[in-house]
């Protein structure tokens, strides 16, 4: 459903992201991990063309992100970690609009809007200005606004930063639903708890580089090449991911 | 306290240089605000000239001419009066910085007193602009000795600092013991309209002749009013005007040396009211003000009037180039500045029309076609908002119509119609209420109709047209503001040719001459359109 090839992305001298290939299949999770600066929202920003890479492609569903950006962004949704939305609109008047820019039928949009806000706890605050959100409130309006048209590829950067623990939950569960329903969530957190928990794979990147990727029994065996550790067979204490990432980022 | 204040001031300063010596964008908006500074000094001292020629002309008493330096320099502390107000708002109790500051180990009193130096310093342009050119005439024009001018500096940092004193003293009782969120409003469109009326007031001083000035003839009358009246000096602009006239008269020295006690006493107390009001209130009126912030607004309505009109609006703006305009609209009508404009040119052109309404000869004169043009410039200067700016207003936004999927026609089309729609609706309204009231002759009925279909569609796709130049749009985070400043400028000016071509083509009352200018206003809608288009395509690829 995603894939890159040879993606790169340079500032200047600094190279943020370096000869990215990357596939992620239907269906999946997948949590895009690393220390802060590695280059994870750039590849966002490139996956959904915000900005153009110096080098490389990528496809999302087949489409080229460069060539057939159109076609493209018709299939994906995007939460970005500031939510940066119209203050001016109210809730309801922002979701309807970008349903009206992804040509959802407005009263299946409507149905969704309602579900979504219930969802979320978002109903009674739907018909106030945006600018008198929280955060949190923000976050929310913003992934009912990607939710609404029924992405194919779900790009989510920080997806549970500033809800409340109930809403966070939710997330993740809508995440997981949608999942179910065939659509692909590409995904960065700093939460290594909520990777581990619902991420079918992950990738961990830093200064650019993507250093391991795949389950979290596939991260173990890549760590302990890229660190020549010897498998003890006594050893039986489990790895989390947390140690597997902060031994594989610690070197680097 | 005194420590507290200096290491905030240091670290103000060091804010200061990086952006003098790294941010040339600041570089350029300082250079900007100089030349605003220039036209303003400008526009004061030609009004002075003129007023001082006239008095010296006749050699006017020493109270009238005390009565018009006092005339001037309350203009001037009105005009600093505003900004302080405005920010001191912002930066007493807005700044993001007060909450750290408050949070930290210092006196609420130290707090204050670094931001009361802040506020005054970064507005003593602003009061040698505003007070001083008219000073300095008058000083040219009765030949008045090196002192005079050596006088005016510590004088007007003076008067600033006592101002600063009154109007922070306000804002803190306001905040302490009024606060709400309409009052807080009411003070931010007074100042926007503030701006816009001297704005206004300003340009005629500037472009109209000298001997018809209206602001001339207002401030004579009530330095004439004044003169007559026999109360005494109480107010810190008059001490000032007196101290300064004291130089040039035959005062005693000790008249002189009271006036300033007075003034300087008058500075110290003043801050030192100013401190104590901190120190009792300061912190208490900045958490309501927070507190007031944090309370969400709620534009909910439960009526089953609005609800209808809820379900009509969202019946009638489904799909994507009407959502898009109606988000364009939105946006528009919910900006505070805007609103205030529209109110005041609105305003102008009522009294225009009061004024013929009154006069009752416009089928005689040409006032017709002049209230024409008034009304399809005002309705293309309204609608700037959504034009020329309507862009730049997505800044923040822009990220969310890159990753969808619409085009660049859809972008430009939407902001060039609602654009369209208001200035259509706008002209037409105010020209059949012309019609109407003024009794306007049959055969020029047409001719006020007809101008606003025919102009504004090219006025306004070309002024979106230049809302998608880089410059313009700044959606690359590379602003240009001389361009900016530029293009609108020049923008304004082609508006202005484009309102004049009807008028010029129905005096000569020559088909050809119509036909041309049709085929001219076609040639730069076409113009406007594909190259606006091609704009937004640039902006919304995926940048370097």
């Amino acid at each position: 459903m995603i894939e890159t090839f040879n993606l790169t992305k340079n500032y200047g001298k600094l190279c943020a992201v370096n000869s990215l290939k990357l596939q992620v299949d239907s269906g999946e999770i997948f949590g895009f991990l690393g220390p802060n600066g590695a280059g994870k929202t750039t590849t966002i920003n490139m996956l959904t063309g915000l900005i153009r890479p110096t080098s490389g492609t990528a496809t999302l569903a087949g489409y080229d992100i460069q060539e057939q950006s159109l076609q493209a962004k018709a299939i994906i949704g995007l939460m970005p970690d500031t939510p940066q939305l119209y203050e001016a609109l109210t809730g309801k008047q922002f979701v309807r609009m970008i349903a009206d820019l992804y040509e959802v039928p407005p009263r299946q949009a409507e149905k969704e809007m309602g579900t979504l806000l219930e969802l979320l706890e978002l109903a009674d605050a739907a018909d106030d200005q945006i600018k008198g959100y929280s955060y949190g409130m923000q976050k929310k309006i913003l992934l009912i606004s990607v939710l609404i048209h029924h992405p194919q590829i779900l790009f989510l950067d920080e997806p549970t930063s500033g809800l409340d623990p109930r809403s966070a939950r939710t997330v993740r569960e809508i995440m997981r639903e949608r999942c179910e329903q065939g659509c692909t969530v590409f995904m960065t957190t700093h939460i290594l708890e909520i990777a581990e928990r619902i991420c079918d794979r992950v990738g961990i990147i830093t200064k650019g580089r993507l250093i391991a990727v795949g389950t979290l029994s596939d991260l173990q065996k890549q760590k302990r090449e890229m660190l020549s550790q010897s498998v003890d067979p006594n050893e039986h204490q489990v790895e989390t991911l947390e140690d597997i990432f902060l031994d594989l980022t610690s070197d680097m | 306290m005194v420590k507290d204040i200096k290491i905030l001031i240091q670290a103000d300063c060091y804010g200061w240089w990086n952006n003098f010596k790294y941010n040339k964008q600041a570089w350029r908006k300082s250079l900007l605000k100089l030349f605003g500074y220039i036209i303003i000094v400008l526009a004061l001292s030609f009004l002075g000239y003129s007023l001082f020629s006239h008095l010296r002309s006749f050699d006017a008493p020493s109270k009238l001419l005390l009565n018009v330096i006092n005339g001037f320099l309350l203009f001037g502390v009105l005009i600093v009066a505003k900004e302080l107000m405005e920010s001191s708002l912002r930066i007493l109790f807005e700044a993001p910085d007060t909450t750290i500051l408050h949070a930290a180990p210092i006196q609420p009193v130290a707090i204050f007193g670094y931001k009361f130096i802040h506020i005054t310093t970064t507005r003593f342009l602003s009061i040698l602009c505003f007070l001083s050119p008219p000073w300095v005439v008058f000083g040219v024009i009765y030949k008045l000795p090196w002192h005079f001018y050596v006088t005016l500096l510590p004088i007007s940092i003076s008067l600033l600092v006592m101002i600063g004193s009154y109007v922070t003293i306000s804002m803190m009782v306001i905040a302490r013991f009024f606060a709400s969120t309409r009052l807080l409003s009411i003070i931010k469109i007074v100042g926007t309209a503030l701006s816009v009326s001297v704005g206004f007031l300003l340009s005629f001083s500037l472009f109209i002749g000298s001997e018809v000035v209206p602001i001339k003839k207002y401030l004579l009358n009530w330095a004439a009013v004044k003169t007559g009246e026999t109360t005494g000096v109480i107010s810190p602009h008059e001490w000032i005007g007196q101290i300064l006239v004291s130089l040039n008269t035959q005062s005693s020295t000790w008249e002189r040396i009271s006036w300033g006690i007075a003034v300087y006493g008058f500075t110290i107390l003043s801050i030192g009211i100013a401190m104590l009001t901190a120190h009792l209130i300061y912190k208490r009126g900045w958490e309501n003000v927070r507190q007031l912030k944090s309370k969400r607004r709620s534009t909910r309505s439960n009526t089953t009037s609005s609800a209808n009109l809820n379900s009509v609006v969202v019946a009638i703006f489904r799909g994507k180039i009407q959502s898009m305009m109606l988000k364009d609209f939105l946006i528009y009508m919910r900006h505070t500045g805007r609103l205030i404009a529209i109110i005041m040119l609105t305003l102008f052109l009522v009294v225009h029309i009061l004024v013929l309404w009154y006069q009752g000869n416009v089928s005689e004169s040409n006032a017709s076609e002049i209230l024409t043009i008034q009304i399809v410039l005002y309705s293309l200067l309204i609608t700037f908002g959504i034009s020329c700016n309507g862009l730049r207003d997505e800044i923040k936004t822009w990220w969310m119509l890159k990753t969808a999927p619409v085009s660049p026609k859809l972008i430009f089309t939407s902001k060039f119609l609602t654009a369209l729609f208001c200035a259509i609706i706008y002209a037409e309204f105010w020209s059949l209420i012309a019609i109407f009231l003024l009794n306007i002759p049959t055969h020029n009925r047409l001719f006020i109709l007809l101008t606003p279909i025919i102009t504004l569609p090219v006025g306004c796709v070309m002024n979106t047209m230049i809302g998608t130049l880089p410059w313009m749009a700044e959606l690359n985070n590379q602003p240009k503001p001389f361009l900016r400043v530029l293009s609108f400028s020049v923008t304004l000016l082609i508006d202005v040719a484009f309102v004049i071509i009807p008028v010029i083509a129905w005096y000569t009352n020559n088909i050809l001459i119509f036909i041309l200018m049709i085929f001219i206003l076609l040639i730069v809608f076409v113009i406007s359109y594909i190259y606006g288009l091609g704009n937004i395509r640039k902006l919304l690829v995926a940048q370097h």
